[in-house]
C-alpha cells in the first residue's frame, strides 16, 4: 500500500503477500519483524526511488575488453559456448535429492497444489 | 600490536619452490595446517568441514608424483563453503544445504588442485554469503582471532580468520558487496576482489549473479596475487568470465615493493573520509596516505559523488537477484524436505521456512518486493540507474589520469558479537566503501594499514577494470612503505 506522500509503506497484508510470492511460510513474530524491518530498509532506498528516471544511465556497468560496453536487457547477455561441456557428475541426483524413485524427482501430488490455491 | 602468528614467514612462492625441490614436503605443510586447524576451530568456529585423511593423501600424492611441479605445490588452502567441492560438503552456511556434497567441483577448485594446492577445509560464512559478520551462519558465528569477543567480518569471515590465525597461508572467499575485503580488514589480512569476469563463477553458489566474484585472502599482497594468478582467466563454463590476459600479478607486486610508488597517481575521494568514520580508522588511513606520498606517489583529490547511493543501491539489486537465485531451494532437488503431506506449495513454504535463516528470508522478501508489480520501476529500475552513476564516477576518475583510488575498507574496526544483529541497515553500512566496486565491476584490495585500539585496520586500493596488475603494484608499494621501506 502507499502512504499519502506516494512513498511505499509495507503493511502486514503486503508482507504476507510477498511471503506467498516468495514461497516462505512466516510465523506471526516474523511477520511483525519483517514488516518493521522492510519499511526501515526501504526508507533508506527512498533517495533512489525518488530520483528522476534517467534513460541515459541504462547501460550495463561492465566493460569487457573485447566488446563495447553492452546496453541493458536480454540482448546484452552473453551466452556460453555450447561446445563447452561441464565435468561429469561424480554422483547422480539420487545422492542428494530428497526423493528420487525410479530415476525421477518426486514431489507431492498436483491435486494438493490445487487445494492450496483455494481460499 | 602484531596479532596472531602467520602460517609461515616465507612467501607462498618460496613454500611451493621448497616443495618442488624436495627441501620441504607437502605432507609436512599439510600436517602443520591440520595441527592448527583443530585448536583454531575449537576456539573460533572458523571451519565447517575438513577431512584430514583426504588432505594428507593429497599431500602424499604430490610428494610422490609429478604434480608437485605446480606454482602452488603443497601450499595448504582453505575454501569458503560456497565453492563446490566433490569431496567435502558445500553448505553455504545454511541448513537448507546441510550435508550437501556437490557432484562436481568449481573451476577455481580444479585450478587450485592442478597448481598443486592442498585443500584443508571449508570455512564458515554468513548463510549464502548474506552478511558482514559471519553471525548469520546456521552453524554459529565465527570469531575474530584478534579478539574472540568480536566478529571477523563477513561474509568470508571463516576464510579471513583461518589466514589470520595462521592455519593456512591463503584462502578463497567470495564477494558480492565486500565480503572478502571487509573481513580481511577486520581480521588483519589482505583480501582481493578481482574485476567482474576475471575469475570463473562456475561452481560458486549463486547469490547475486551480476555482482558475485571469487576472491583471495592471504598474509601479504604478493601471496594474494600468487593465488589469484592461478584461479584467474577465462573459463568456457562461465559466459561472464572474460578473455583478458591475466598478466604477471606477482611480478607487479614485486615491482611495487622494490621500486616504490614514484610516478603513481593515487586518487583520494573526500566522500569516503566524512562522518561515520571511526577516529582510529581515519588516523591509520591518513598515515597510509602519508606513507604512499613518501614512497613517491602523487596524491590527488577526486570525487565519487554517488558513493552515498552505494548501500541502498546494493540492497535493492543484490536481494532482487538473490530472490531469483534462491528460488531453486525448494525441497525437490537438494537438501532436506519438510511437510510433504501438506501438498506441493505447503512443502515448498515449510522447507524454505525451516531451511533458511532470518537474514536470507529478509533479503528474499526484500528482493521479491522490489521486483513485484508496481515496485519494479520505483526501486529496481532506479537502482540500476544509480548503479550506472556509481560506475560513471569511477570512469571519470580513472579517465582523468588517476592510476588507483585509496579509501578506508570499512568505516570501523571489528565490532562486538551481537552488536548489530538487531538492526539490519546498520549492519549493511559495513559495506559503504566496498559495495561501489562490486556495483561498478572494478577490482579492489584491502591491505592491513595498522591497528586502532588493538584491532586491525584495512585500507582499500581500487583500480580500473582488469587493471589488477596496477592494483597489486600500488598495494605492495603501500605495504612496503608501511613496513618502513620506501
Amino acid at each position: 500500500m502507499d502512504d499519502p506522500s506516494g512513498r511505499a509503506a509495507i503493511g502486514r497484508a503486503e508482507v504476507l503477500r510477498i511471503a506467498r510470492l516468495a514461497r516462505l511460510r512466516l510465523g506471526d513474530e516474523e511477520v511483525e519483524l519483517f514488516t518493521r524491518q522492510l519499511n526501515d530498509i526501504l526508507a533508506h532506498a527512498q533517495e533512489i526511488a525518488d530520483a528522476e528516471p534517467d534513460a541515459s544511465a541504462d547501460a550495463e556497468p561492465y566493460a569487457f575488453a573485447d566488446e563495447e560496453p553492452a546496453r541493458g536487457g536480454a540482448a546484452s547477455l552473453r551466452l556460453r559456448d555450447p561446445s563447452a561441456q561441464p565435468d561429469p557428475l561424480v554422483a547422480g541426483p539420487e545422492a542428494f535429492a530428497p526423493a528420487f524413485p525410479d530415476g525421477l524427482f518426486a514431489v507431492p501430488r498436483l491435486e494438493a497444489m490445487d487445494e492450496d490455491r483455494s481460499p | 600490536m602484531s596479532g596472531p602468528a602467520r602460517f609461515d614467514p616465507r612467501p607462498i612462492g618460496d613454500l611451493a619452490q621448497a616443495v618442488r625441490t624436495g627441501e620441504e614436503s607437502a605432507r609436512a605443510l599439510a600436517e602443520t595446517a591440520l595441527a592448527r586447524l583443530g585448536p583454531a576451530d575449537e576456539a573460533l568456529n572458523i571451519f565447517l568441514a575438513s577431512d584430514p585423511d583426504a588432505t594428507l593423501a593429497a599431500a602424499d600424492a604430490l610428494d610422490a608424483g609429478p604434480g608437485a611441479a605446480g606454482p602452488l605445490a603443497g601450499v595448504p588452502i582453505a575454501l569458503k563453503d560456497n565453492l563446490a567441492t566433490a569431496d567435502l560438503p558445500t553448505t553455504c552456511g545454511s541448513r537448507i544445504l546441510e550435508n550437501f556434497v556437490s557432484p562436481y567441483e568449481a573451476t577455481v577448485v580444479r585450478r587450485l588442485r592442478a597448481a598443486g594446492a592442498v585443500i584443508v577445509g571449508k570455512t564458515n560464512m554468513d548463510e549464502f554469503a548474506m552478511g558482514s559478520s559471519t553471525e548469520n551462519s546456521a552453524y554459529g558465528p565465527a570469531l575474530n582471532p584478534h579478539d574472540p569477543a568480536r566478529v571477523p567480518g563477513g561474509s568470508s569471515g571463516g576464510s579471513a580468520a583461518a589466514v589470520a590465525a595462521g592455519v593456512v597461508p591463503a584462502a578463497l572467499g567470495s564477494e558480492t558487496g565486500g565480503s572478502v575485503r571487509q573481513p580481511a580488514s577486520l581480521s588483519g589480512v589482505v583480501g582481493v576482489k578481482p574485476t567482474y569476469g576475471r575469475v570463473s563463477r562456475y561452481g560458486l553458489v549463486a547469490f547475486a549473479s551480476s555482482l558475485d566474484q571469487v576472491g583471495t585472502l592471504a598474509n601479504t599482497v604478493a601471496d594474494a596475487a600468487a593465488v589469484l594468478e592461478v584461479i584467474a582467466g577465462v573459463d568456457p563454463l562461465d559466459s561472464t568470465s572474460a578473455d583478458v590476459p591475466v598478466g604477471d600479478l606477482v611480478g607487479a607486486a614485486r615491482a611495487g615493493a622494490e621500486e616504490g610508488l614514484r610516478g603513481v597517481v593515487i586518487g583520494v575521494p573526500r566522500e569516503c573520509f566524512g562522518e561515520g568514520l571511526e577516529g582510529g580508522v581515519r588516523a591509520r588511513c591518513e598515515g597510509a596516505l602519508e606513507a604512499m606520498a613518501a614512497a613517491g606517489a602523487e596524491l590527488r583529490d577526486v570525487s565519487l559523488p554517488h558513493t552515498a547511493l552505494a548501500v541502498p543501491t546494493y540492497y535493492v539489486i543484490a536481494p532482487a537477484e538473490a530472490s531469483s537465485n534462491l528460488a531453486r531451494y525448494d525441497g525437490v532437488r537438494y537438501g532436506p524436505r519438510w511437510d510433504p503431506e501438506t501438498g506441493l506449495l505447503g512443502m515448498y513454504e515449510e522447507t524454505r521456512a525451516r531451511g533458511f535463516g532470518a537474514e536470507v528470508k529478509r533479503r528474499i522478501m526484500l528482493g521479491t518486493y522490489v521486483l513485484s508489480a508496481g515496485y519494479y520501476d520505483r526501486y529496481y529500475s532506479r537502482a540500476q540507474q544509480a548503479r550506472m552513476r556509481i560506475a560513471s564516477d569511477f570512469r571519470a576518475a580513472f579517465g582523468a589520469g588517476v592510476d588507483a583510488i585509496f579509501t578506508p575498507t570499512s568505516p570501523t574496526t571489528a565490532f562486538g558479537l551481537g552488536e548489530r544483529t538487531g538492526d539490519p541497515y546498520r549492519m549493511y553500512l559495513a559495506d559503504v566503501f566496498t559495495a561501489t566496486a562490486n556495483l561498478a565491476g572494478i577490482p579492489g584490495i584491502s591491505v592491513p594499514i595498522g591497528f586502532a585500539d588493538g584491532l586491525p585496520v584495512g585500507g582499500q586500493i581500487l583500480a580500473d577494470h582488469f587493471a589488477e596488475a596496477t592494483m597489486f603494484r600500488v598495494a605492495a608499494g603501500l605495504e612496503r612503505a608501511l613496513a618502513g621501506g620506501s
